[in-house]
């Protein structure tokens, strides 16, 4: 497994939070949900991704830092 | 001009719809130096959120001890706050006749996707609050939650009435004190150090939650 990795699992529920604890992240997409954004240097957001993870509902975001 | 936030409003303030005349004369309360320093206060803990906090903490006595007090309920909450978080929103909330009228969809059912998204805010909320870093982004975060539930971004249909806020914030404070009451009852005084706090914390989010609901006059 590499490293600042994230993917996700499962569905989403639209709820925006991981947007909202990481928006230099993810984008957000209608039929998606978030997106990681192209290029972004995900480890200098690490804390930010780490509380997305925490509060998503459905526990979909998988980070390995 | 009509939609749910204007007529709400107009039946709240019906003076706003009578015709405007000038009393003709300036009003001197600001004169007054008590009434000018209440104004002042006002006006800066409007503005500055940490005055607003520092205000509060001072009327409400909230020092470091009542800080170390929440920390401490961190351990007894924090194991079990999936359970008290179900049992608020899947228990409580869902079947109570008139908390639940916000939790269903246009069928009048209980639209379950919504309500697993208020639990998660309402999660991150209190995960927030036992993290006990009482910073202006903790305060702006308070402030901004309480706004979005009003039409301050523009949003005019979304009203979320006061009283709900309180219904909902009063049952959480209530179900918590139970709880604590019941892990900490061979342990008096801790208990008591524990609710003040969390009781004065409770009155200074509620406070911070609702700066965008109304005027300082309401």
């Amino acid at each position: 497994m590499g490293t600042n990795i994230i993917r996700f699992e499962g569905n989403c529920i639209k709820c925006v939070m991981c947007i909202e604890e990481a928006k230099k992240v993810f984008d957000y997409s209608e039929e998606a949900g978030p997106l990681v954004k192209h290029g972004v240097d995900i480890a200098s957001h690490g804390e930010d991704v780490k509380r997305a993870v925490l509060v998503c509902p459905t526990q979909r975001i998988k980070y390995h830092p | 001009m009509s939609s749910v936030m204007a007529n709400a409003y107009m039946k709240m303030f019906p003076m706003e719809g009578e015709k405007k005349i000038s009393a003709g004369k300036r009003n001197p309360v600001l004169d007054v130096p008590e009434f000018n320093k209440a104004w002042n206060l006002h006006r800066e803990t409007s503005l500055d959120i940490m005055k607003r906090y520092e205000y509060m903490s001072q009327c409400l006595n909230f020092t470091d001890k009542d800080t170390e007090a929440i920390k401490e309920s961190k351990e007894i909450l924090a194991p079990h706050l999936e359970a008290i978080l179900d049992h608020i929103y899947w228990e409580k909330l869902v079947n109570d006749p008139w908390l639940s009228r916000w939790f269903r969809d246009e069928t009048g059912k209980i639209a379950k996707e919504y309500v697993t998204i208020r639990r998660a805010r309402q999660r991150r909320f209190l995960l927030k609050i036992l993290e006990c870093k009482w910073d202006e982004e903790f305060w702006n975060f308070v402030r901004w939650v309480g706004a979005v539930h009003v039409p301050i971004f523009g949003f005019e249909d979304l009203y979320i009435p006061m009283r709900l806020n309180l219904a909902l914030w009063g049952y959480i404070h209530q179900y918590l004190f139970n709880f604590l009451a019941e892990q900490l009852k061979d342990d008096p005084e801790k208990l008591r150090r524990i609710t003040t706090a969390w009781t004065k914390l409770f009155w200074m989010i509620i406070d911070v939650y609702h700066i965008d609901y109304f005027g300082a006059w309401m």
